[in-house]
């Protein structure tokens, strides 16, 4: 075999250890970008929430505890994102995996008020979404939630 | 550069935007490291709180990334019970994403005081050796400390780096 020179190697890209994935629906949108862009969210809340997303990536749950909380329902956990300076506190409906265990899925959004979630299905609309994830496995992206798409409608 | 540096640079331009993520991953960044001394040292989530003076429920907060509310004096608190030093320093933006792409455990682990290679114990070395053997007996403990050293990961700073990039908001 061919030793490497190490030449090209300088722009690799590494894959993430612990990715994160969203879910996307029938017509290929991220559903995680579409919420944000639906809820208003602010900018600044979307920048706090990709920070944790790109923490998670790299340190996993052990270096991020309290990020990814629960059961709240059959293979459903929620991940807590603290409101930026009193802004609303985004509850994403997550699952481990769910083809690798070292993997999450973000499968729709969801925010928490006085201790209740909303929209109040979404633990529901969360296992649809896992459901059909298991039966089609591209109906997930790995992609970032500031992108363009996000920013052209939120900043 | 790194993937992410390409990635952040566009909303890195918004102000609002580069506080906000760098103030997230402060509070994720402090709250890793606490609970990766912690469990280095080794001591339980109660243990730590006795030696701070609180309760076991405040340093689940403190290992909480969403908790942004810690002060100095409960830092300094942690620094000694965890037998370190804490560190405070402003940074550029530029370094943050270099600081993600190594967010590790490793990354984040500190020697305490008793295990520090730098201040670890060694007998010194005899002056004035009359013969090879005693020189070589006197390198021979040298050694330990250095090869310590030697299999001790890279580490740009020692204690709890506290990187108050964009504020002194939530320290």
């Amino acid at each position: 075999m061919e030793k490497s020179t190490r030449k090209y190697n300088a722009g690799v890209i590494l894959f993430p250890k612990w990715p994160i994935y969203c879910f996307v629906d029938h017509r290929e949108n991220n559903v995680i970008r579409e919420w944000l862009k639906a809820e208003k969210v602010p900018w600044t809340q979307v920048a706090t929430f990709q920070a944790k997303i790109d923490a998670y990536e790299r340190g996993g749950p052990e270096l991020n505890p309290g990020l990814i909380v629960g059961p709240v329902a059959k293979n459903i956990h929620k991940m807590k994102i603290k409101g930026h300076k009193g802004h609303v506190q985004l509850r994403p409906m997550v699952c481990f995996g769910p083809f690798s265990n070292t993997e999450v899925t973000l499968l729709c959004g969801a925010i928490e008020k006085d201790f209740k979630l909303k929209p109040t299905n979404c633990k529901e609309h969360a296992q649809e979404n896992r459901e059909a994830l298991l039966a089609d496995r591209t109906r997930r992206r790995r992609e970032r939630i500031d992108g363009e798409t996000t920013r052209a409608v939120l900043q | 550069m790194s993937e992410l540096t390409e990635k952040l640079r566009e909303q890195f331009s918004n102000e609002e935007y580069r506080n906000a993520y760098a103030e997230s991953f402060l509070n994720s960044y402090v709250a890793a490291q606490i609970k990766v001394l912690r469990e280095e040292y080794p001591l339980t989530q109660g243990e730590l709180a006795e030696k701070i003076g609180t309760k076991q429920p405040g340093i689940a907060r403190l290992e909480n990334v969403n908790y942004s509310a810690w002060k100095v004096e409960t830092l300094r608190k942690l620094a000694r019970a965890f037998n370190v030093r804490l560190r405070i320093v402003f940074e550029e933006f530029g370094t943050l994403p270099d600081e993600i792409d190594r967010f590790n455990r490793r990354a984040l682990v500190r020697q305490p005081f008793h295990r520090d290679p730098v201040f670890s114990p060694c007998e010194p070395a005899k002056q004035g050796t009359e013969n090879v053997q005693n020189e070589a007996a006197s390198q021979m403990q040298v050694e330990p400390p250095i090869a310590e050293m030697a299999k001790r990961p890279p580490q740009r700073d020692e204690g709890i780096a506290v990187s108050a990039d964009s504020s002194f908001g939530g320290i």
